[in-house]
This record gives C-alpha cells, sequence and structure tokens, in this order.
C-alpha cells in the first residue's frame, strides 16, 4: 500500500469515473487488470462484468467460468451450512445452458458463453426498499447490504423488486438470501472467474496506475 | 433432519404415469449409488428379465456426497441388465454432469424407472412435483437440438437428461446424456426407448444438508491445496513452474504460454499454477492436448475453455471451436472429453488426411465424431464398435454381409476421403437402424453372431478381454499388469474402474510410485509399465482395493477417473496422497462416522452381491470358466518377446492361473469356480444370496 491515506469513497468515485463508459476502459491499465486477473481483450469483448459495491469490487469473467458451480456450494455451505445452489447468492446454474441471456445462442448448448450472476450492492438497492419490514440495512461499517433475520419474514418483495433476481427465499428457513460479500464463491473458484478484491487493493493499482502514466 | 442422504426414493411408474416417494431402506447399510442400485436390482429385477421388458427397471443414483459439494461429486450412477451381452447381466452406466445432483436437490436419492408408456414420454421433475408429458414433437430429435428447444421450454435452471435418436429406436448400443457430453453407456437407451422414455427434465431447490458444513469446506480446501493433481489425478505439470520437481507430459498441460486461444475475449492464460493456490486448479487439465497437442498445442488453438461436472475443480472437458468443420456445414462449436475424441481410426479405417495443419485430423475428426455420437446417443463401447467395424471393413465382411442395393448405396468414398461427414452417415445409419449395416448398433456379441465373425475374433481383437461373453477392456493387462487384468475380469461391460489407471503417467518416477504402492500393500505390489514381473500376493492386494475403492467412489458418488488420493502434487508429502479422504467426507457430509475400512467393506458387499448375481444370471456355477477367461492375444502379444522381460504387456498363463487363485482368494471366493462361498456372503450380510445360489445349485461345495 502507498504510504497515501486511504479514502474508500475517493477511490470508489475515481474507479466509477474510470468506468463510467463500460469496462472496456480497464483495458488500459495493467495493474487493475493483473489485480481483476483479467485480460485486456476480455474485457474490451464484455466478457468481464465489474460491480463496485460498498466494500469491494466484484469482478466476473465469462471468459473463465467453466460451469463447475462451486461458487454457489461455496456460498451456502458457508452462509447457510447446507449445499442449496438455488439460494445461492452468486448464480451460475441458470447461465450455464442456455447462456447468459437463457435464449440458447450462449452456454454449453452453443458457444460455451456463461457466467455468474453477482449481487450488485446497489447504491440504490430495489430490495431494501421493497422491503416492507425494514429487514435489509446497509451494515455501517462496511456499507454491506445485509438481513435481519429477525425481521425477515420471507414475503419475496425483496425477490420480486431486484432487477437482477438476485435475492431467493430459502423455502426452508421462510428468510430471504442476500450476498454479504463475504468471498467464499471466489476463494475457492477453481479457474478465477470470480474475484472480490477491497477498495484499498482497488486504490493501490489505480495509484501505480497513475504513476505508470506520469 | 437427515444429512447427506434425502432418504427419499422417487419411483416413476412409466406404464401408469404415476409417481411415487417411499422412505429409502437402503441407505446406511448400502451407502448410495452403486451400492443403491445394486440392491434395488436385486430385490426387485428377477434374474433373466428382459431389458426390453416393461418388468426391467432401471436404478438412476447419487449417493451421500452428491450435491453436498465435494470435488468431483458430480456423478450419477446407473444400474440396470444389461442389453449387450447375450444374457441380460447387471451393470453399472455412469455419467458426470449436474444430473445426479439434481435428484438430491429435488429430494431424493435416486429414481427408480419402470413399466412401459404407450407412446413417447418425457417427464418432469421439479421437486416433489412430477409431470408426464407427451413426447411426440421430440420424436427422432437430436440431443443438441433437443437441449434447446426442450430446455426453454421448461427453463434454463433444468437439467436435461435425454434419450438420443439411437435409444429411442431401441439400438443396444446407446445412452443416456445430460449436460450434451456427459453419457452413460451401455444400452441405457435402448432401455428407456424400450419405456417409450425420451427426457427427463429436473430442477431441485432443495438443500443437501451437511453435518458439519465447516470441516466439509476445510476438506474441500486441503484437497485442493494439497492433493489434488490434473485429470487422473496426475500430480506433474507437463511445463516447468516456479515449485515443481519434476515435469513430465501429463493431462495437467496448463502452465505460463499455454492459452485457451478461442476464449471469450481472446486468449486466456492458463498461466501458473502453484498447488497452493485453489483458484488455478480449475486450469491445469487439458485431456485434448495431451492426447493431440505434442509438440503443437493444437487443442490450446482450439480452445474455448474446459468444462466439466458438478462441483468439480478438474474442468475435463475440451469446449472447443472448430473452424475447419464449418466447412463441410457441420457444427463447429463442441464438447467432449478422452476416449470419445478417439474414434478416428476407428471410424476411417481406410485412412485420413490433414485439415489445415499437419496432423490435426485426429482433433477435427474426433471432436466431431464425438459430437455426433453425443447428439444421436450411439455409445462405442470403448471402442468396441470402431474395432469391430473397422475389422469387418478391412476383412470384406460388408461385401458379404449387406445386401447388393444397400453395400452399393452406402457412400463409402466419404469414409475413404477422410470427410468428416462420412461419421454422420454411418452414426445416422445405425442409430436410424437403417438396413443390416445398422447391426453394427446391436453390440460386438450380436454382431461376431450374426455376421459369423471369425470364432478367433475376440482373441486376437486387442479391444475385447472378455470372449465368452463379448466384453471390451478398459485399461487391462497393458496397465499395471496383472491387475488391470483382474480388473477387467469383473464386470459384465468394459470396467469402469481407472483407480490403477491413474497412477500410471502421472507424472512421477516409477521409484515414487513403487514407494507408495509397496507402501500400501507390500512389497512386490508394483510392477512397472512395460518391464512386468510375475504375480505376488501383495499385487492381489493392490489389484482388489484399486477395485472397491472405485465401487466406493461410484457409490459416494465421487469420480474414479480423478479419485482417490493416492499421490499429491507437494514434494514436502513426499508425493503421497490421503486415501481417508473419502470416509472423512462422507462423515463430516452424513454425520456419521466412518472410517476408511468401513467405506472400502461396504463397497466390497456391491461387489460381493454383483460377483453372485452375475453367476445367477449367467447359470454358471464355474464363473472362472464361464466368465473370467482372458482374450489369447493377453499372453500371445509381441511373439518374438517372453513375458516378464522388457518392453512388452504379455502376461503369462500360469501366471496369471496364480493371479486368480490369489485374487479370489482375497475376495474370499471359491477358489475353483471364483464364486463367493457361503461364509464370505454372510461376512457382508449376504445370507439370502447364498441361499439363491443353493437354491440354483451354484453356490460352492
Amino acid at each position: 500500500m502507498s504510504n497515501k491515506i486511504f479514502d474508500r469513497e475517493v477511490t470508489r468515485r475515481n474507479f466509477l469515473k474510470l468506468t463510467a463508459k463500460g469496462t472496456a476502459a480497464l483495458a488500459a491499465s495493467a495493474p487493475l487488470l493483473e489485480l481483476f486477473r483479467v485480460t485486456a481483450a476480455e474485457a474490451e469483448a464484455g466478457a468481464v462484468t465489474v460491480i463496485p459495491t460498498a466494500n469491494a469490487v466484484l469482478v466476473s469473467n465469462a471468459a473463465r467460468c467453466t460451469g463447475c458451480g462451486r461458487c454457489e456450494i461455496n456460498c451456502t455451505l458457508a452462509n447457510d451450512g447446507k449445499a442449496m445452489p438455488y439460494i445461492s447468492r452468486v448464480k451460475m446454474m441458470r447461465n450455464l445452458y442456455l447462456g447468459n441471456n437463457h435464449d440458447g445462442k450462449g452456454g454449453v448448448y452453443a458457444n460455451f458463453d456463461y457466467k455468474p450472476d453477482t449481487c450488485h450492492q446497489c447504491e440504490d438497492p430495489a430490495c431494501m426498499n421493497a422491503c416492507p419490514m425494514k429487514a435489509i440495512y446497509a451494515d455501517e461499517t462496511t456499507g454491506v447490504r445485509k438481513i435481519d433475520k429477525e425481521k425477515c419474514v420471507g414475503c419475496g418483495a425483496c425477490v420480486a423488486a431486484c432487477p437482477f433476481k438476485m435475492p431467493t427465499i430459502d423455502p426452508e428457513e421462510k428468510k430471504s438470501t442476500k450476498c454479504i460479500s463475504c468471498g467464499y464463491c471466489a476463494s475457492m473458484c477453481p479457474c478465477g472467474a470470480l474475484t472480490i478484491c477491497t477498495w484499498e487493493q482497488v486504490a493501490e493499482a489505480m495509484a501505480k496506475y497513475s504513476a505508470d502514466r506520469l | 433432519m437427515a444429512n447427506g442422504w434425502t432418504g427419499k426414493l422417487l419411483r416413476l411408474n412409466l406404464t401408469t404415469k404415476t409417481a411415487t416417494v417411499e422412505d429409502n431402506k437402503y441407505n446406511e447399510e448400502w451407502l448410495g449409488g452403486m451400492g443403491l442400485g445394486y440392491a434395488i436390482m436385486h430385490d426387485e429385477v428377477p434374474v433373466g428379465t428382459d431389458p426390453a421388458a416393461p418388468e426391467m427397471k432401471m436404478v438412476m443414483a447419487a449417493g451421500p456426497l452428491t450435491g453436498a459439494g465435494a470435488p468431483c461429486s458430480g456423478r450419477t450412477n446407473i444400474t440396470l441388465y444389461s442389453p449387450v451381452t447375450e444374457k441380460p447381466l447387471v451393470v453399472d452406466a455412469h455419467m458426470g454432469g449436474h444430473f445426479g445432483p439434481q435428484i438430491k436437490y429435488c429430494g431424493y436419492d435416486a429414481i427408480i424407472i419402470e413399466g412401459a408408456a404407450d407412446s413417447l414420454t418425457w417427464v418432469k421433475i421439479n421437486d416433489d412435483k412430477v409431470e408426464f408429458n407427451d413426447a411426440s414433437e421430440f420424436a427422432g430429435m437430436g440431443t443438441r437440438e433437443m437441449n434447446k428447444v426442450l430446455g426453454q421450454q421448461v427453463g434454463s435452471e433444468y437439467t436435461l437428461c435425454l434419450n438420443g435418436i439411437a435409444g429411442e429406436n431401441k439400438v443396444r448400443m446407446s445412452v443416456l446424456l445430460n449436460d450434451v457430453n456427459h453419457a452413460a453407456g451401455v444400452g441405457t437407451g435402448y432401455v428407456w426407448g424400450c419405456k417409450n422414455l425420451k427426457a427427463i427434465a429436473i430442477y431441485g431447490t432443495g438443500a443437501v444438508h451437511v453435518a458439519d458444513p465447516m470441516k466439509a469446506l476445510n476438506l474441500y480446501k486441503y484437497q485442493l491445496t494439497e492433493l489434488i493433481g490434473a485429470n487422473n489425478n496426475h500430480v506433474v505439470p507437463s511445463t516447468q513452474q516456479s515449485w515443481n520437481e519434476y515435469v513430465s507430459w501429463t493431462r495437467w498441460q496448463g502452465g505460463e504460454g499455454k492459452e485457451w486461444e478461442q476464449g471469450i475475449g481472446g486468449p486466456v492464460p492458463t498461466g501458473e499454477q502453484n498447488p497452493a493456490d485453489p483458484t488455478a486448479v480449475g486450469k491445469r487439465t487439458n485431456v485434448g492436448n495431451y492426447f493431440f497437442g505434442k509438440d503443437t498445442d493444437l487443442l490450446y488453438k482450439k480452445n474455448v475453455k474446459n468444462g466439466g461436472c458438478a462441483h468439480c475443480p478438474i474442468r475435463c472437458v475440451n469446449q472447443v471451436h472448430i473452424e475447419e468443420l464449418g466447412d463441410y456445414g457441420l457444427e463447429k462449436d463442441v464438447s467432449a472429453v478422452c476416449f470419445a475424441t478417439s474414434h478416428t481410426n476407428g471410424f476411417y479405417p481406410a485412412g485420413t488426411h490433414s485439415f489445415t495443419t499437419e496432423g490435426d485430423q485426429s482433433l477435427v475428426l474426433g471432436y466431431h465424431i464425438a459430437q455426433v455420437m453425443d447428439d444421436y446417443g450411439l455409445w462405442c463401447g470403448y471402442g468396441e464398435m470402431d474395432n469391430y467395424f473397422s475389422f469387418c471393413w478391412k476383412n470384406g465382411i460388408f461385401e458379404k454381409v449387406l445386401p447388393a442395393e444397400e453395400y452399393a448405396e452406402i457412400p463409402w468414398d466419404l469414409m475413404k476421403d477422410g470427410d468428416p461427414r462420412w461419421a454422420d452417415e454411418m452414426i445416422k445409419r445405425i442409430s436410424t437402424k437403417q438396413g443390416e449395416f445398422a447391426t453394427l448398433g446391436e453390440g460386438a456379441w450380436r454382431v461376431v453372431t450374426k455376421w459369423g465373425l471369425p470364432e478367433n475374433f475376440y482373441d486376437q481383437s486387442m479391444k475385447f478381454i472378455l470372449p465368452k461373453l463379448g466384453v471390451g477392456l478398459h485399461h487391462s493387462s497393458e496397465s499395471m499388469g496383472q491387475v488391470g487384468a483382474l480388473i477387467n475380469i469383473l464386470f459384465n461391460r468394459d470396467p469402469m474402474c481407472h483407480t490403477h489407471q491413474n497412477c500410471i503417467g502421472n507424472g512421477l518416477p516409477n521409484e515414487v510410485i513403487q514407494s507408495v504402492l509397496d507402501g500400501m500393500f507390500g512389497e512386490g505390489a508394483f510392477t512397472a509399465q512395460g518391464n512386468y514381473t510375475p504375480m505376488t500376493q501383495a499385487r492381489a492386494k493392490w489389484a482388489k482395493w484399486a477395485i472397491v475403492r472405485n465401487n466406493v467412489h461410484d457409490m459416494a458418488t465421487l469420480c474414479n477417473w480423478v479419485w482417490p488420493m493416492i499421490f499429491s502434487p507437494l514434494k514436502e508429502r513426499g508425493y503421497k496422497g490421503d486415501t481417508s479422504l473419502e470416509a472423512q467426507l462422507i462423515s463430516a457430509t452424513t454425520g456419521v462416522e466412518y472410517t476408511e475400512e468401513q467405506v472400502d467393506f461396504i463397497a466390497e458387499k456391491v461387489l460381493q452381491l454383483h460377483r453372485a448375481m452375475t453367476a445367477l444370471e449367467m447359470g454358471s456355477a464355474n464363473l472362472r470358466q464361464d466368465h473370467d477367461p482372458l482374450s489369447a492375444w493377453v499372453f500371445d502379444r509381441d511373439p518374438d518377446k517372453e513375458a516378464f522381460t522388457p518392453g512388452t504387456s504379455k502376461l503369462d498363463r500360469a501366471d496369471f492361473e496364480v493371479a486368480l487363485d490369489m485374487f479370489y482368494t482375497e475376495f474370499g471366493w471359491d477358489v475353483a469356480t471364483g464364486i463367493p462361498t457361503r461364509a464370505t456372503l454372510e461376512k457382508f450380510g449376504l445370507g439370502n444370496v447364498a441361499d439363491e445360489l443353493a437354491a440354483a445349485g451354484l453356490l460352492p461345495a
């Protein structure tokens, strides 16, 4: 880490500015590419989804996703104590066969284009806004949107509201499941298709990028 | 709440179009998968039942680890009576993909299929909701098209297990498959065809409960960072990386400079794969480049990425883009693994030509043939069909057995020209039962019998190992000598055991492999490839363990093409793996504590039942004589060399009789007949099976 004082919000704003026109802009930044474990070509081709969240940057790379589903297993074993891909907070299986648009043009039935969908940890979260029980809240320390299991009644309002179809109601617990950026999905993704980077890491890579350009 | 298992079985009756859910009374006694399949088939399907009859059943079974997330646990074990052998004999078929986990997520340990529908039917399973649907719109449809059509109809989450055109037409050499190319052979498609079952679409929203989830996660990490190598657990990379002591040409192909060149967005580097990094495991394996890329990296040039089964970090399925196939109007994006890509010589016995790169024909034709075989759902029997087809062509059999008109209309020139479209023509004719040529789809025993192939066909053909049954080999005497040969006497199909094969060519020096295997089983267990030594009791123990552990995998379910973890990539471990990991995982998942020995005991019990069922089904009081004799080529190959001399895999007849004595003794079988004794069967709680053998006059005295 450089000896500059780290400011997450400044880093986040600068990163959003850099990627305002899409992830192709990452192609110019070797340090960020290295951090996100993507190539310039993958970024330019749109194979990479980069999601800036409150506490981290999530990277999902279609070029490296090989469809094993270990992300879904690790997510639910770590968070729910059971193997249950249906409630996983990262969702790959729904894209594996028919592709990311579920139209049969991608996926293993066609050209092998498939990837995991991840929670966007939205700044203005539709799930949180829709929750009638106010069960979804922003963690004071990390800013991550979490679910208060005590308040959640499993009504499914968050499921209906999310434009990315990411939350799921656990049919056994009758509670919503939602990503808390714990990182288990990425930690043992066997091809590095999922990466979670902290803002500190991003700040360091961006500083290096700036220094390289001087 | 059950952990590991769901405790339920789903029974689909095609005759009545009803689905019933039953308690699974078999689990702890039979573990799951193969054990469940054998127990149910033994209890419910009488000896001699015709595989075509509505009374025939099929058990599609998962195990306690299936769906629980253990590495390489995506497999489904299918038990049936083979329609390929003369008499219906009990067999297993196996497929990877995602079907097995979905059985579990729907809330079942297995699906039992019975009866027969009066018209073509497909079944939709979503948890406890089961629908029987008219499949007439899918009649005659290949699996590639059906994946897209039915997939969009049911939704993108559903895994589809399909019967291709071959099975639908009751071709015996047929498969079922899911996830495009994950196929289970030995006539599974035939059985579904006879039941008028075209597809099962399955999607579960339930859980596999895990007794100790954090322990399970830690065990997964332990395996990924300390034990696992690449496909076949090859633990030595093919390239020098920053950490490895040895370099050898293995299925561990990834490394610096090796890129999936057709990747989405351009070449994807596979890079350094330090064992400590679990996020690089999946880029190690490249089966296609291992076969086709020596000195050329030809497969990497076609690679989009590599796929595989549910929850497996070893991505053994090459997903490739082959532009050359477009020149013939054929599908360019294809996926396949291992033997499925190896048909070229067998399907093109007149020779082939390169396409765009010198020597690329085996790759281009191999992947195309694999794709067409999967599309039609045709089974090759690990090259049996290739072998008897090329034999017939080379020996003028077709001129004799085909009607002149049919012979004249077959476009043999496509074959002679090495044209990819020959594969389509050949596979279509067999799968649609077009003319006498389609006899090729009936399997070796019927081809040899009907077409009058020479009596010594099996003895001469190095693809066949059990001439009494017309059954093909799978890593037999050419793999660790007597070990591979002994494993190949056991089953009623090419044996689906890779335990011993995984120890060959894993990249480690022979002295390391010898040290580990002799350490496990005693001095003399190991024998070096192509330089065999006479049989030892330690080798009989090793052969027995290899097949028993394979059964553990088919019960759990785990993939025996990676497991067991005998070796490790780590020098600091002395390259020694951990064979207790299966038991540890089953314990952490189910909450029932198992030792390695306890799990092996259950797996051996399945083998004892298998052996007894085979005797009953064959009506044989002497399997040593009626089932187990090997093809003559095992002992007669390399006529200029003696057995147990360098440079040959030849075995010695007298030595192999000793090997059989030792092997039978290890299993507690009567040495004269190779049939389990009453004492052995009772030791495994199979006294009732001993009674059945006695009643049939087959129990050894």
